[in-house]
């Protein structure tokens, strides 16, 4: 009876049970992932219906019909700029573009495959599969189909767009629907074709990702995947650079499986498939030494943050990408003098040193643009329209400090600084952030501009103030602190914007229907902000 | 109302639609006196510490704090009083060192505070782990700092909501030693917890809440 409890002596797998677990496994996981799709086309795949069925065979009929449609139209879009390189066969141009949507795609992939583990696991996959001892080459092959898929499903309809785009400029035109067969299958035809390159550099790409995951830290971690990057730039620069695309009889033949409107050399095909064979082995060479938790450490947040974002858990996966952003530790920078309400100005510079980026410089720009819309917009009701998107885009930039502060109650009442202290520490460096680069935009522009109305520039800080004070107003009427214990922080959109917008209006309201105004308006729109602060009091 | 005591619980009542949560509760809590805190689970504890924190707001009642009532007088009460709750909560951008200096600076009491912060971080084992940032430590750690977070601080009272939940041996003999000296200094401590033997030596009360309503407050011998 004890011997049941010990593992069986002999070498693993003795049996077919761990694979078929595996495969188990992965079928329900792949499954899942489809009903996903499907749900954001409103499909219900758990109803077993017959009214259901045919929804689905309608979907498909209707995606497939709308998707080529779409292609179709393109296509004539794409023959026009074909058009324009008269120097250029169609066939060259539409093999360089092919060849260069390949090789961009090959290097995004085999970037992103030496930067996370190509084997992307869950948190759940990590406690419960990566501790099992499952066959790794089998783990990896099987877990290779879904992702490649996934991949594979916005490159296809591109390629096809290229083969129709050459069947548009060779095929005579007016006559198109004489030639329909011959246009489908050039279109088809070169998608069909394309597929054997995406699949080999795809293995490639999780070929030299397997390599580097094994070797993570060590020198040559990377070597690997850097010749293949090499390989596939140099591919590449001769591609774009090359006037005409004669290539050496020993290698044009091989290359010529990616020429439109063509029969298939099955030389070429074959050598093709013989590489894609080779390029598996290799994968399975390396994933003897595949370490499935090696992997799960790395993707495990990435899993999340994509998990969360597609269920619409927008917080929930910007905080898990700022921890991954933050990393594990950092050196201390906070304010050694700040003390008081100073204290939280200190922590809000802080917070947004460590979070300013990219996505942070596109968003000043884009609340800048609005701004500058909000200036140059011809009429009045323009004017307000645009000071509406206004104070609804800036809701989420203005308060984001704010609201983490109200949703830390406990934190809060360790300090006995007053709300209206730490409503201003909060407010005030996004505040200045996006008047200084709002500011810089719309003065450029508007001096660009003749005519532009440049003195409305002076309403815009006073603007700012009252929509950054409204939205804090709102939030804090709403939040209330029982519910925020509930780990609930309302988010009135709707009123936030409306109330907003309409003390920031004031202004432009009095310059447009009280004759002579600039002053009075000046003026008002610094009375909204000071009447707002009073009211914070 | 004993206005001379560092707490002073009156009458204080609490409902969650139909349901009663706390029915009037009475308590003294005198300068340098550790209070605990039993009950079996929804017994109200955590209620209870809510609203003498003032995170939630009583339905009848009144609380004062070292003589200053909580709901007319926020601003001193936070002055003086500190509440740990049992999983604290963090800022995400700030280290372990950022969210003590942080705390101290708000209450304005920097004065000493480097060492003030690495002696308390040294004693309870999380210097070596400063610079980190709280999401990555562990929950022990987590409630440590978290402690580490109300000591940083002057304060009269505090209020410690299950503290000993997840800290190993080691550290709670040190939470005990801390909390010992905190009364001899003249805080009153009012610890809700579980375990039976944690701060029994230096016990000078036992409150007991019994779906809801207090069994019994009395002084134990210590």
């Amino acid at each position: 009876m004890q011997t049941a409890l010990l593992p069986k002596p002999g070498p693993y797998p003795l049996s077919n049970a761990p694979r078929a677990a595996l495969n188990r496994l992965r079928s329900r996981q792949e499954e899942s992932e489809l009903r996903l799709l499907l749900s954001f086309t409103a499909y219900d795949s758990l109803d077993q219906s017959t009214a259901n069925r045919i929804y689905l065979v309608y979907l498909i009929l209707y995606l497939a019909v709308m998707g080529l449609g779409a292609l179709l139209w393109m296509a004539q879009g794409g023959a026009v700029i074909f058009s324009l390189f008269p120097g250029f066969q169609a066939q060259v141009l539409a093999v360089r573009l092919s060849a260069i949507l390949l090789l961009g795609m090959a290097l995004f992939q085999t970037i992103h495959a030496l930067r996370l583990s190509p084997l992307a696991f869950s948190d759940d996959d990590r406690y419960q599969l990566c501790l099992q001892p499952l066959p790794s080459v089998l783990m990896v092959l099987r877990w290779f189909l879904m992702p490649w898929l996934k991949a594979l499903l916005p490159s296809l309809p591109l390629f096809i767009l290229i083969g129709f785009v050459y069947a548009e400029s060779i095929l005579p035109a007016g006559e198109l629907s004489s030639h329909i067969l011959q246009y489908f299958s050039i279109g088809l035809g070169l998608g069909l074709k394309a597929l054997p390159w995406q699949l080999l550099f795809y293995i490639l790409a999780w070929a030299a990702g397997l390599f580097a995951l094994q070797r993570r830290g060590r020198r040559v971690s990377w070597l690997p995947g850097m010749l293949l990057l090499a390989l596939l730039l140099t591919a590449g620069i001769i591609i774009v650079f090359t006037p005409q695309l004669v290539l050496p009889p020993s290698i044009g033949w091989f290359l010529s499986t990616l020429l439109p409107g063509t029969p298939f050399d099955g030389r070429a095909v074959l050598a093709l498939l013989l590489l894609i064979a080779g390029s598996f082995l290799l994968l399975a060479y390396l994933a003897r030494q595949f370490i499935p938790l090696r992997a799960a450490e790395e993707s495990a947040a990435e899993t999340a943050i994509k998990e969360l974002s597609r269920m619409g858990f927008t917080s929930a996966a910007a905080s898990l990408k700022a921890h991954k952003r933050l990393g594990i530790a950092r050196a201390s920078r906070f304010s050694p003098t700040a003390s008081g309400w100073r204290a939280y100005l200190a922590k809000a510079w802080l917070r947004t040193r460590r979070s300013f980026g990219f996505a942070q410089v596109l968003d000043l720009g884009r609340l800048g643009l609005i701004a500058l819309g909000v200036v140059l917009a011809p009429s009045i009701w323009l004017r307000v329209l645009a000071v509406l998107f206004w104070s609804n885009a800036l809701r989420s930039f203005a308060l984001n400090a704010l609201r983490t502060d109200l949703s830390q109650p406990h934190l809060s009442r360790l300090t006995p600084v007053p709300m209206r202290a730490v409503v201003l520490a909060d407010l005030l460096i996004p505040f200045g952030l996006n008047l200084l680069s709002s500011l810089a935009l719309v003065l450029t522009f508007t001096f660009l501009l003749p005519g532009a109305q440049t003195w409305l520039v002076l309403l815009l800080p006073g603007m700012l103030a009252s929509i950054y004070l409204t939205s804090a107003l709102v939030l804090l009427i709403r939040a209330k602190t029982s519910a925020v214990l509930q780990g609930t922080l309302p988010d009135p959109a709707l009123q936030t914007t409306l109330l907003a917008a309409l003390a920031a209006s004031i202004p432009l309201l009095l310059v447009e229907f009280v004759p002579a105004s600039i002053i009075p308006a000046f003026l008002a729109s610094l009375l909204v902000p000071g009447l707002l602060w009073y009211q914070l009091l | 109302m004993d206005e001379t005591a560092a707490l002073s619980v009156k009458n204080l009542s609490k409902a969650y639609g139909s349901r009663k949560v706390l029915e009037d509760i009475s308590f003294n809590l005198e300068p340098g006196q550790l209070a605990i805190l039993r009950g079996p689970n929804g017994s109200g504890k955590t209620t209870l510490l809510n609203c003498i924190s003032g995170l939630i707001m009583p339905d009848e009642g009144s609380i004062l704090v070292a003589g200053h009532d909580l709901h007319r007088q926020d601003q001193e009460v936070r002055r003086h009083l500190v509440f740990i709750p049992d999983v604290p909560r963090f800022y995400l951008e700030l280290t372990a060192y950022e969210h003590l200096h942080f705390i101290a600076a708000a209450n304005d009491s920097l004065d000493g505070f480097p060492q003030r912060a690495e002696q308390l971080m040294r004693r309870f084992e999380l210097w070596d782990a400063r610079d980190v940032f709280p999401h990555h430590y562990s929950r022990g750690m987590r409630l440590k700092l978290g402690l580490l977070m109300g000591f940083i601080r002057p304060s009269s009272v505090l209020l410690l909501d299950e503290p000993s939940s997840a800290i190993d041996a080691a550290g709670v003999v040190l939470l005990e030693e801390e909390l010992s000296q905190r009364k001899a200094a003249g805080q009153a401590i009012l610890v809700s917890s579980h375990d039976l033997r944690f701060c029994q030596n230096i016990t000078d009360k036992l409150i007991t809440l019994h779906a809801g309503e207090l069994e019994y407050a009395n002084s134990t011998a210590a």
